[in-house]
């Protein structure tokens, strides 16, 4: 168990050396003097100069990797040319507000993907099981950003339930959850129908029925237990794509988290911004897949040894 | 089948592939044409192509020409589905809408799909370093979101509908790739591959003509879905302001727009945005029929 572990700690060490390379090379692609930028319209090209030198901006492009990976592995991603604050003190004031919203959502998305998933399995013939696999499908083809829109003027405009922007309380919230949450619903709705009717078709669950058990009890205390397994291994994956994938639900909404953040970062040119927020979203992203990965190995004993 | 190959000089070997090949295909029709969802999504897509034809000729009014007069008007006889804030008609820029951001969804998914199957098929077919590597490039790409590569992307690039395609294409190359990759490698392992080299056939000939051919199926169903989520994500671009710009008619942009007015005239927001679900669903829908149609196992 602990050379899987190992193996698979070591596998992503390509990963992340390979993804800071990239987005060290995309952020220098982006049009602009990042020292010009910081110092103001004001500097005069001496300055710049010895502001470049300074942050070795003249350097050889393999010596500032080198430099940039160095202060990334000690936490300085450099300071914000917007905020002037470093730009891990913003993320990390940032960073709560992000991982409420995923949370939030990815509870919204699978309770509500395993009830409609469960529906759509157990009623497939019936009329109530196609509406479910219909709306599923819906909820996979709305923009999260027009419902947003949508859910704002219904529930924030017109019954004034829920505020429409800001994080101020625990129902400011609920906006955002459901209409980042609904979207991503449909692919564990997807993933509960096809493990509920593998499952369904099982000889333990035959062996249930011939007991005499009800549909209820076979469904709920056999069929689910296993089922549920397919849908929580993607939990993991979806909470790492969420924590970047937010961006349009948080500037619908003006939620205070990355997404809203990196935007404003894309406005100013803030390119130590937009490197801090990718590398984040993406270290996340690598470490919820690792962690998935190891879950999986310990309780799958089949996945430890391929 | 006999009388056949009796009156014809073809070798026997070559009418009876035809045959095969005839029959899986009309196989295949005919399970696209049972399918609900395939019929369906066909059908949805069909309707935006024609309105795209439409509209280059025929549009109820200008799309572009303003009338702040007539601003902010809702539905009516006159303006089906109201006017935006310049008192442009909403129906007539959401059918010249059709065309940026049905060619913006498929150009990208055409550069991904090229770069994607190109990248996969080679990694599979060689395997060892390149199919390493290759790999590793795709799972690089992938630990960056999506839409925060798009991003990065459209700033690079600058904001527009190429930048736009550029970025949805980067963003779609991942999918296809792992796709070919599994299904060359599957297909690699088969029998006639081994035969076509052993009968001298070159690698190339092997890889297009027997390897590529056989995987096709997966890859098809991936280019529909593909195409929906690019609509999405080009209309969540635009919407941010990052890809079609003002005063283009496309969807995401006039959502985008739509925010200033969502109080008073909520009607500004509804049909842009129903038009972009519904390209969607479409997609979706023929991906789905695609995948019952062409996937055996799955009838299995």
């Amino acid at each position: 168990m602990h050379r899987f572990i190992l193996y698979r700690l070591l596998y992503a060490v390509p990963t992340l050396v390979g993804t800071s390379i990239l987005i060290f090379v995309l952020i220098r692609l982006i049009p602009g003097d990042p020292a010009r930028l910081m110092l103001g319209e004001g500097a005069n090209d001496e300055q710049v100069n010895a502001y470049r030198e300074a942050m070795g901006y003249n350097r050889s492009i393999f010596t500032q990797y080198f430099e940039f990976l160095k202060r990334a592995l000690t936490g300085d991603l450099g300071n914000s040319l917007y905020t002037r604050r470093p730009v891990l003190e913003d993320l990390g004031a940032r960073l709560p507000a992000t991982l409420q919203l995923a949370a939030s959502a990815l509870l919204v998305a699978f309770v509500l993907g395993c009830l409609w998933g469960t529906i759509a399995a157990v009623k497939r013939t019936k009329p109530s099981g196609m509406i479910s696999s219909m709306i599923s499908l819906i909820g996979i083809s709305v923009p999260s950003f027009w419902l947003a829109l949508m859910l704002i003027v219904i529930f924030a405009v017109q019954l004034q339930w829920f505020p429409a922007t800001g994080r101020y309380g625990w129902d400011s919230v609920v906006l955002p959850a459901v209409s980042l949450g609904l979207g991503i619903s449909a692919i564990f709705a997807r993933m509960m129908r096809s493990s509920l009717l593998e499952v369904l078709s099982a000889d333990y669950i035959r062996t249930a029925r011939a007991k005499g058990l009800s549909d209820r009890s076979v469904l709920f205390s056999h069929a689910m237990r296993t089922a549920l397994i397919a849908p929580i291994t993607i939990l993991g994956l979806e909470a790492g794509s969420l924590l970047g994938g937010a961006v349009v639900t948080e500037t619908v909404f003006a939620w205070p988290g990355l997404g809203q953040y990196l935007m404003n970062a894309v406005t100013y040119r803030d390119y130590p911004a937009i490197q801090g927020v990718v590398l984040i979203a993406a270290l996340g992203f690598i470490l919820m897949n690792l962690v998935v990965d190891i879950l999986y190995g310990l309780t799958d004993p089949r996945v430890r040894l391929r | 089948m006999i009388a056949r190959i009796a009156v014809s000089d073809q070798p026997r070997g070559k009418i009876e592939e035809a045959d095969k090949s005839r029959s899986n295909r009309s196989v295949m029709y005919g399970r696209l044409r049972r399918s609900p969802s395939a019929v369906a999504g066909t059908a949805i897509i069909a309707g935006f192509l024609l309105i795209a034809i439409i509209a280059v000729f025929y549009t109820p009014f200008d799309p572009n020409k303003q009338d702040l007069r007539a601003g902010l008007q809702g539905p009516s006889l006159t303006h089906l589905f109201g006017t935006d804030e310049y008192g442009r008609d909403i129906l007539s820029r959401i059918m010249m809408g059709t065309i940026p951001t049905f060619s913006i969804a498929i150009f990208g998914v055409a550069i991904g799909f090229v770069i994607g199957v190109a990248l996969g098929a080679l990694s599979g077919y060689m395997g060892g370093i390149m199919d390493g590597l290759a790999m590793r490039l795709v799972d690089i790409q992938l630990a960056i979101p999506g839409i925060i590569l798009a991003i990065v992307i459209v700033t690079i690039l600058g904001v527009g509908i190429t930048p736009l395609i550029l970025a949805v294409g980067v963003f779609s190359i991942p999918g296809f790739a792992r796709i070919a990759r599994a299904g060359v490698l599957v297909t690699n392992a088969a029998d006639y591959v081994e035969a076509a080299h052993s009968i001298g056939a070159s690698n190339t000939r092997v890889l297009l003509r027997h390897v590529l051919p056989n995987t096709f199926a997966p890859i098809v169903v991936q280019t529909s879905l593909r195409i929906a989520t690019a609509i999405l994500v080009a209309s969540s671009l635009s919407f941010l302001g990052l890809g079609a710009q003002p005063p283009s008619p496309e969807w995401g942009s006039m959502l985008s727009t739509s925010r200033d007015y969502l109080q008073s005239n909520p009607h500004v927001a509804v049909f842009p945005g129903i038009a972009v679900a519904t390209a969607v669903l479409g997609f979706n829908l023929l991906g789905d029929g695609l995948r019952d149609a062409l996937d055996t196992r799955l009838k299995m």
